[in-house]
């Protein structure tokens, strides 16, 4: 695990200084660049976000200017130091906060232009949600739980679609049963086919392997993988874990509330040696 | 530990003013009961002290004193004046009215006056009299004018077969002053003050020399010995006198008048315990929920080596603060509405002179904080022996999602048999009554103890057993309505915690079970008296005079909403000779325009045929005819011929003392007069008290506006309905309300309940809204969660109440009657109602917290 550098607010931004040791090519959507008016939409994308948590002397910017866009049928990760501002992208991008600037688009849907229960209605459709725990309702059996989405919006689920999932995961003979008579990593299953149930335009993974053993998280990571590979859906997860990191098609960097830099491809290695290179801009700003 | 517990209560404040909010209701009730009865007696206290005025002495003799013991307390030194008290009937005509007066004598000396001079002077000579205004304003008299009053005079005479004679003494008297009204709320007021020397020769008259003066007050010199006087003046008395001095009588007069209001009293503090029982109820489910919540900490104390007795000082700490606090605002709030109802009723100009002033006695303060202490002290033993069971290891593992474990075998075997027990208890008083058969006293006592008693029994068993059977209902009805995943939501949340669950519902079980069980008593008993009324009277309005009635008077009648069909009657007196040889008159009755049948409640009691009269039993007895007499009728009086007619008597449960007949036997007495007497049907869904009151004010303002015209006789069904209708109604409405404390506590309970739920499932609502859970769905959750709980306790509660009102109308009445087993269809929905705007209402708040967690919450870690 990596030890989190601690960050300051005040530490100026120098964005040339870690590019030189990206060990990959910038992807297609440089990070910091306009997101252009291609034709080809992304499924989601953000543009000069910027949030600003509390006002006056205690105001702290956990976002400053990030556009970004995430492209269909893609297994993104978001990795950065504790505090860089992972979760606040994540949860602007999936409409559970407001922007304090700047533009959230789902598809080709102005997320920051929704009021709450458009925003309610349209986490239901199109978007899926896996978190680090507290996943499932107690109280629901697995199949409950993960017809939950389409029981809340009043549709009926696809059940071809429901099947491929549950073969998938291999959780046909676990349908029955109750959260507390699973495993953490059954359980984390159960969450994933879930997210999937409504076929999202995106799914949102939180640390959705913090809570778990190292072999039930290569498990649910491998099903992450298999959902997109195979089941062509798109996953933005935020992690700190390098080995988790690895699984997804590509790794966004954040630090102090920007993009760092991205990683194609990404191995444990190349992962861990961007970190390090954040962490040697962090010491060098504190020596500095 | 102290600054540990305070540090605590800081941090559930929320949840303890919640919970505190149902200890105030119910010490406020405590505290307004015992205001109101301290109020009442003083209230008592200074009416009676003022009528003694300023005397300094007063003198109680039960035997009585005579004139002349009057005058030699008279003689006593230092004894400046005594005065009489003595009262005395008497009749007073004016110009073109008689009216019933009360005679009292004109104190001689002006501090022991205690009547009120509006104008004029007090009689100082016999012949001059003072009326209060209203008097005066109805004789019609004014100061100068004169009035006669008559007394009647007794004189016992042994040949008489009354044992003496009665004779008018008729006085002329002029009138030299007006009184203002005397409080009506007490006895011993005079209408109009005459002389006293006068006042006594008319007391000798009227009582044939008996002693008259039962009680009498003095006024002593300045200066004079108090003591001495008293010694003085109890020597020339009968011993069995009291002498007195006014703050001592008043107090006596107080106590004995006062003791009714001792049941009232023992009434309003019977509801106040209803209102702290569920209050109690209340409590304990915050505080065990309090507990659970800091199970954290408090095993994280036991580890730092917190002792078990420490941890359990600490809550019951908590408690007693809390209960301390609550109290206080208790009762504050209660002396605040009993000095509102004070401020109002004084501003109602009553009769009565109500003190506006709070009587805060230290009892009236100190039994209502100790009782609200101790419950809620008590109250928390269970939660206090909860935590005193978390192992010191509970801090090291996580806590959420375990679930409340479920009740045990042994509660569920000791709630059947308390059930069954009490319910048997129960059928049994209800099988001594109707069995029995008796109405005897001792029979329904009886009963009615056992009753009481399975009610209790079973009652306590509902609430032990509650934890079983409310789950249950909860998810019967769930599964009967649950449609939606929110629905099934809403339902597995609100039986997560059956204990929890349970409890609350219990709380407003309670209250509900008592308030149907009144509702269904009063309908038994408002059904009971309604048979009883009409198989009694044959009619709903029946408006008799002596005479004929006028016109006027029958379309009045006629014309009041609600009579649909009238008929008239006319009377005679006829002689009747029984085939057994034994002879009586009868008043008959015979339809003299319209059809019997069209008024008649119950044909069956009141139907006449040729042939055939129709007695009432009442009169039947009284003039020794049976059912099946044959009876020769024949007229009295000098007008009537010589018909006899020969009919068979038919005795029927009607009430009253005439007898009918068909018109055309009636006839054959000769001419038949203008009708005197008119029976009227009543529409079936008129409102029968306003159309008896209408018809009472309708005629009484005929008989005032229009010369010679009396005001008839009023009975019937409907008037006796309309009476015991408003008695029982009042009844019902003020013990509702009571009631009504203790379920607007329990409502305080749901909502305390809910809202601690929306805490502890923070992270899982915040789940379900970044899901796609709406704003509205949520609140929909929880309301119907606070309706389904709320509506769990409100319908075991309307179950129970049924079989306690049926079971308590069946003893208490069916002495009077054959009780039916009614069901209060309308009062029941309107419980049902209450109890689901109640759930809402309790949802509202913590709806509102909970819809503002951000989705957002579910995401992070702690
Ligand atoms: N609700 C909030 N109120 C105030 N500051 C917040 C809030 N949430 C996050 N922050 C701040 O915003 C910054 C980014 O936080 P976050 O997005 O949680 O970072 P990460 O997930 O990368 O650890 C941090 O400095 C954090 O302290
Ligand atoms: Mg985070």
């Amino acid at each position: 695990m990596i030890r989190e550098p601690t960050h300051s607010q005040t530490r100026p931004h120098r964005p040339g200084t870690y590019g030189r040791n990206m060990t990959t090519t910038p992807p297609p959507a440089t990070p910091g660049t306009p997101v252009s008016d291609a034709s080809a939409v992304s499924a989601v994308s953000a543009r000069h976000l910027t949030k600003v948590y509390g006002s006056g002397d205690i105001a702290v910017t956990a976002l400053d200017d990030v556009s970004i866009q995430f492209e269909s049928g893609q297994f993104t990760a978001i990795m950065g130091p504790s505090g860089s501002g992972k979760s606040t992208l994540m949860h602007l991008l999936a409409g559970l906060d407001s922007a304090t600037s700047g533009q959230v688009l789902l598809g080709r849907t102005d997320l920051t232009a929704l009021g709450d229960n458009e925003l309610t209605k349209l986490r239901r459709e199109r978007i899926g949600f896996v978190f680090q725990s507290f996943n499932l309702l107690p109280m629901f059996t697995a199949y409950q739980n993960i017809t939950l989405p389409s029981e809340l919006a009043g549709t009926s689920p696809d059940q071809n679609w429901l099947d491929t999932l549950i073969d998938t995961f291999g959780m046909r003979d676990r349908l029955t049963h109750k959260p507390h008579q699973l495993s953490g990593g059954q359980q984390q299953r159960v969450a994933i086919a879930r997210a999937l149930s409504t076929r999202p335009d995106v799914i949102f993974a939180d640390e959705p392997t913090g809570n778990l053993d190292s072999r039930s998280g290569a498990e649910v990571l491998s099903f992450l993988r298999r959902s997109v590979r195979e089941l062509g859906q798109t996953i933005v997860m935020v992690t700190h874990d390098p080995t988790a990191a690895a699984y997804a098609d590509q790794v966004v960097l954040l630090a102090d509330g920007k993009i760092a830099g991205t990683i194609e491809s990404p191995t444990p290695e190349s992962v861990m040696s961007g970190l390090d290179a954040l962490r040697t801009i962090d010491q060098t700003a504190v020596a500095g | 530990m102290l600054r540990l517990t305070l540090h605590q209560m800081r941090a559930s404040a929320g949840r303890l003013v919640a919970a505190g909010i149902a200890i105030m209701l119910g010490t406020a009730f405590v505290a307004a009961s015992l205001l109101a009865t301290a109020t009442i007696e003083r209230t008592t206290y200074n009416s009676v002290s003022s009528s003694y005025s300023d005397a300094d002495l007063v003198v109680v003799a039960s035997g009585g004193l005579t004139d002349d013991e009057l005058a030699s307390i008279a003689a006593v030194e230092d004894v400046d004046a005594v005065h009489t008290m003595a009262l005395l009937g008497a009749e007073a005509s004016g110009p073109s009215r008689t009216e019933y007066v009360t005679l009292g004598g004109a104190a001689p000396d002006s501090s022991l006056e205690s009547a009120d001079l509006a104008e004029g002077e007090l009689p100082t000579a016999p012949g001059q009299v003072a009326l209060t205004t209203a008097v005066a304003e109805r004789l019609q008299v004014g100061i100068g004018d004169e009035i006669s009053s008559s007394v009647e005079q007794w004189e016992a005479d042994p040949d008489s077969p009354d044992g003496g004679t009665s004779q008018s003494q008729t006085a002329t008297l002029t009138v030299v002053g007006l009184l203002n009204e005397p409080d009506a709320f007490l006895f011993n007021r005079a209408s109009a003050l005459i002389e006293p020397d006068q006042l006594s020769e008319l007391l000798a008259l009227a009582r044939g020399g008996e002693p008259a003066h039962y009680e009498l007050t003095l006024a002593l010199a300045a200066g004079a010995d108090l003591e001495e006087v008293r010694d003085a003046v109890g020597g020339l008395v009968d011993p069995s006198a009291h002498v007195r001095t006014v703050e001592e009588q008043a107090k006596i007069t107080t106590a004995q008048l006062t003791g009714n209001d001792q049941i009232m009293t023992v009434l309003l503090l019977g509801f106040a315990t209803v209102a702290l029982a569920v209050a109690a109820l209340v409590i304990t489910n915050t505080f065990q929920v309090l507990v659970a919540q800091r199970t954290r900490t408090l095993a994280l104390l036991r580890c730092v080596g917190a002792a078990k007795a420490q941890v359990r000082r600490s809550v019951l700490l908590e408690a007693a603060i809390l209960g301390t606090l609550a109290s206080i605002a208790g009762i504050a709030l209660g002396s605040g509405l009993v000095a509102a109802g004070l401020a109002v009723l004084s501003t109602l100009e009553l009769d009565v002179p109500i003190d506006s002033g709070l009587t805060l006695s230290p009892a009236v303060i100190l039994a209502p904080l100790i009782t609200g202490v101790l419950v809620t002290t008590a109250a928390a033993l269970v939660p206090a022996r909860m935590a005193t069971r978390v192992a010191p290891l509970a801090a090291l593992h996580p806590m959420e999602g375990r679930d409340a474990p479920s009740a045990g075998r042994a509660r569920a075997v000791l709630s059947t048999a308390l059930l069954v027990g009490g319910f048997g208890l129960l059928a049994l008083a209800m099988v001594v009554v109707r069995s029995s058969g008796s109405d005897s006293e001792d029979t329904i006592l009886l009963a009615l103890g056992v009753g009481l008693l399975g009610g209790i029994v079973s009652l306590v068993g509902l609430l032990v057993g509650s934890v079983f059977v409310v789950p249950r209902l909860i998810r019967l009805v769930g599964r009967l309505a649950g449609q939606g995943v929110t629905g099934k939501i809403a339902i597995a949340n609100s039986v997560r915690n059956p204990k929890r669950t349970a409890s609350t519902a219990s709380a407003l079980l309670i209250g509900v079970a008592l308030v149907t069980m009144m509702s269904t008593g009063a309908m038994s008993a408002r059904e009971t008296l309604t048979n009883e009324l009409d198989s009694r009277f044959p009619v709903d309005l029946s408006v008799a005079t002596g005479e004929s009635l006028s016109d006027v008077q029958i379309s009045a009648v006629e014309g009041v909403d609600g009579v649909t069909e009238s008929v008239l009657l006319s009377q005679r007196d006829v002689d009747a000779a029984n085939e057994d040889g034994t002879s009586t008159w009868l008043t008959v009755a015979a339809v003299e325009d319209g059809e019997l049948q069209n008024v008649l409640r119950d044909p069956a009691a009141a139907q006449p045929e040729p042939g055939i009269v129709v007695v009432p039993s009442e009169m039947a007895s009284w003039q020794g005819i049976e059912d099946g007499d044959r009876l020769s009728l024949s007229g009295s009086g000098p007008e009537a011929g010589s018909t006899e007619v020969t009919v068979t008597a038919r005795v029927t449960g009607l009430d009253g003392m005439v007898a009918l007949l068909d018109p055309a036997t009636f006839a054959e007495f000769g001419e038949v007069a203008p009708a005197s007497m008119l029976w009227a049907r009543l529409a079936d869904d008129a409102n029968e008290r306003d159309a008896v009151r209408s018809v009472q004010s309708t005629l009484t303002d005929l008989s005032e506006s229009v010369e010679g015209l009396q005001a008839p006789e009023i009975s019937g069904a409907a008037v006796e309905r309309a009476a015991y209708g408003q008695v029982v109604d009042t009844l019902l409405a003020v013990v509702v309300g009571l009631l009504g404390v203790s379920v607007v506590i329990a409502l305080v309970g749901v909502a305390n309940t809910l809202s601690l739920s929306v805490i502890e499932r923070r992270r899982e609502s915040a789940m379900l809204r970044a899901l796609g859970l709406t704003k509205a769905q949520l609140r929909g959750m929880l309301a119907l969660e606070g309706v389904l709980i709320a509506g769990a306790g409100a319908l075991i509660g309307a179950i129970a109440g049924l079989l306690y009102g049926w079971a308590g109308s069946t003893v208490m009445l069916s002495s009077v009657a054959e009780v039916p087993l009614m069901v209060p269809w309308r009062d029941l929905a309107l419980v049902a109602a209450v109890a689901l705007v109640a759930g809402l209402l309790a949802s509202a708040l913590p709806a509102r917290s909970a819809v503002r967690t951000s989705p957002v919450a579910a995401l992070g870690v702690e």
